[in-house]
């Protein structure tokens, strides 16, 4: 058994075989991340893979300071961010966040106790584009609003008024389906 | 609410911080590839790839070399190609002009703008007298102009190229409400004289005329730009002009109301969509047949704006109205002497005014009265419907005692106003 340390070396020298274990041993929580960024399955392994290519040629980067897990997550979030600002040049995301609204097929069954990660990440996916990378940075990630805003290249303001509106909202379909999950009978908002 | 905050991002970075999914096995197919591509290019002199390189690039280097010589060979043919049709393309349009100056009497509406080309030839049709009942007369002058100006320049050159007049112009606004005037912005290119026609048989000739269309509907202006040698071309735009509102406003019957009375205006106007009536005495109405009812005595002038969907607003005079106290029309007294030797019949001639009898002075005729005369306590103590019949103060051939006594007067004015008075009449015994 190799040691991350191992693993690294080894990949620094482009040895295919640690290149493969490194892979299978991230893969799963790297492509974990990149659907939180992008709802397509196949935008997300398009994610996972360019994400990979760019780990595994700039590896000597590494300094070995931090976490390596964390320097990869980086580079994942960075390639998501880059595929948001190609996209949305082309106005695919030309999007109001107050035009968004709880539509009948985001109900869960009835019954669950709980949230479902399934429910949890049709939550974010409802989110518009830029809303979503703001709250999947500050609330999953952790990054700070300063630090959001240099990557997403948006003022630092936006980025706290887009995280805040982004919570209204997801706090506001927890409800929805936390009382469905009760088993209460809800009725849809009259501003639907 | 802040401990709200940090339960959704606990919520979901719990849930999520830890979420996995496999993914499918082309993925690392793909990077096995594109790895491997890549090393195969970036080569160093251990591997072998740089020989295969090599060997790639050299072949390619051949193909392209091999290729390339026929390539000069394609470039002279086609410059003999494209001269051919330089030529062709000439003669074309000497041919042409000949065709457009006989025709030039049609008026023509271009798209293209193609450039004239005059030659010799032109002005010797022009010099030839038999010629020149085909050519119309603007582009006669202007080519005795040309001969005198280029003649000799000509004989060298050859040609002489003209360029059309370009007619554009702008309208500052395409819509509106009647009378509406247009403003223009001429911006033709090349023109020396200018024909406007407004859609509605006005013209002019002017560079940048105004002009004001007085009645509703949509017209074409069109304007024909002529240039040197009589080439004419026009370009044609539209303005849609919008009626005014037609008010069906009826002035009221009676030209001459009481205070409190209830005035109905009607309006039976179709175009219209928007009111504004103004009484005169501070109010204002936006419905299309309101009521309304002066207060205070005066003369007022009722004023009626209106709009029509296109927001295209008139204002009319509806009427002059004098408002009169309703006292003016029908007066009763306040006070008045019963007479202390007996009842009297009451009956009294009008144009007297007996202290005895009490009863109203009328201005207007009256169709229906009633009064009812009562004690302070509420008593019935007289009752008429004639009005020429007045109270003499007696209850049954009893004198009242001196004091007041509340009334109600009403009835009916010939024309329909109706009154009603309510007031109090005290009795004074003379002594």
């Amino acid at each position: 058994m190799l040691s991350e340390d191992q693993l690294i070396e080894r990949c620094r020298k482009n040895d295919r075989t640690a290149q493969k274990m490194l892979y299978d041993k991230y893969s799963s929580t790297m492509l974990g991340i990149c659907m939180r960024y992008v709802f397509e399955r196949s935008e997300a392994e398009d994610i996972l893979q360019e994400g990979f290519l760019k780990i595994f040629t700039k590896i000597s980067e590494f300094e070995g300071r931090g976490s390596f897990e964390g320097w990869m997550k980086r580079v994942f979030i960075n390639t998501a961010i880059t595929l948001y600002h190609k996209n949305s040049k082309h106005n695919k995301y030309h999007y109001n966040i107050d035009d968004v609204h709880i539509s009948k097929s985001e109900k869960p069954a009835i019954g669950e106790s709980e949230f479902t990660n399934e429910e949890l990440l049709n939550i974010i996916h409802s989110l518009p584009k830029g809303y979503k990378l703001v709250f999947n940075m500050y609330a999953i990630e952790g990054f700070k609003h300063k630090e959001i805003a240099e990557m997403l290249k948006i003022d630092i303001n936006t980025s706290k008024s887009q995280y805040s509106r982004a919570k209204k909202l997801i706090r506001k379909k927890l409800e929805v389906y936390g009382q469905l999950s009760i088993g209460i009978d809800y009725e849809e908002d009259d501003d639907e | 609410m802040k401990k709200d905050d940090k339960n959704i991002e606990d919520l979901f970075r719990e849930s999520l911080s830890g979420y996995k999914i496999e993914p499918s096995s082309e993925v690392w197919e793909k990077i096995n590839f594109k790895l491997n591509f890549k090393d195969f290019f970036s080569a160093n002199l251990r591997t072998p790839n740089i020989y295969y390189l090599a060997l790639i690039t050299g072949v390619v280097t051949c193909f392209i070399f091999l290729f390339s010589n026929d390539t000069k060979v394609v470039q002279n043919k086609s410059k003999l190609f494209i001269d051919s049709i330089r030529l062709e393309k000439k003669e074309k349009t000497l041919e042409k002009i000949d065709i457009v100056k006989i025709d030039s009497k049609k008026k023509k509406e271009a798209i293209s703008y193609p450039t004239e080309v005059y030659t010799q030839n032109d002005f010797k049709i022009a010099k030839d007298k038999q010629n020149t009942e085909l050519l119309p007369l603007p582009l006669k002058k202007h080519l005795n102009e040309f001969s005198k100006l280029y003649g000799d320049s000509l004989n060298k050159i050859g040609a002489i190229s003209v360029f059309p007049p370009k007619p554009l112009f702008t309208l500052i606004s395409k819509a509106g409400c009647a009378p509406f005037e247009i403003n223009l912005k001429n911006q033709t290119q090349m023109a020396q004289y200018y024909e406007w026609s407004f859609g509605d048989g006005s013209n002019s000739t002017k560079v940048n005329p105004s002009y004001t269309y007085q009645y509703p509907g949509i017209y074409t202006i069109r304007l024909k730009a002529i240039g040197i040698g009589g080439i004419a071309y026009s370009i044609i735009d539209s303005v849609i002009v919008y009626d005014w509102p037609k008010n069906k406003v009826q002035a009221p019957s009676q030209s001459d109301f009481v205070e409190g009375e209830r005035i109905h205006l009607s309006n039976e106007s179709q175009n219209t969509i928007k009111y504004e009536w103004n009484f005169g005495d501070g109010s204002i109405s936006t419905q299309k047949k309101p009521d309304h009812v002066y207060q205070t005595a005066g003369n007022y002038t009722i004023v009626l704006k209106s709009w029509t969907d296109k927001n295209c607003i008139d204002s009319v005079k509806v009427a002059d109205v004098r408002v009169v106290k309703m006292e003016s029309l029908i007066a009763f007294p306040n006070a008045f002497y019963s007479n202390p030797d007996g009842s009297t019949s009451g009956i009294f001639d009008s144009k007297e005014i007996y202290n005895y009898i009490f009863h109203p002075i009328v201005r207007d005729e009256i169709a229906e009265y009633q009064i009812k005369i009562y004690t302070r306590e509420g008593a019935l103590v007289y009752e008429s419907d004639n009005i020429l019949i007045g109270w003499d103060g007696y209850y049954k051939k009893k004198r009242m005692p001196a004091g007041v006594y509340p009334y109600i007067a009403k009835g009916k004015f010939e024309g329909g106003r109706n009154f009603l008075k309510k007031g109090n009449v005290t009795i004074i015994y003379r002594h």
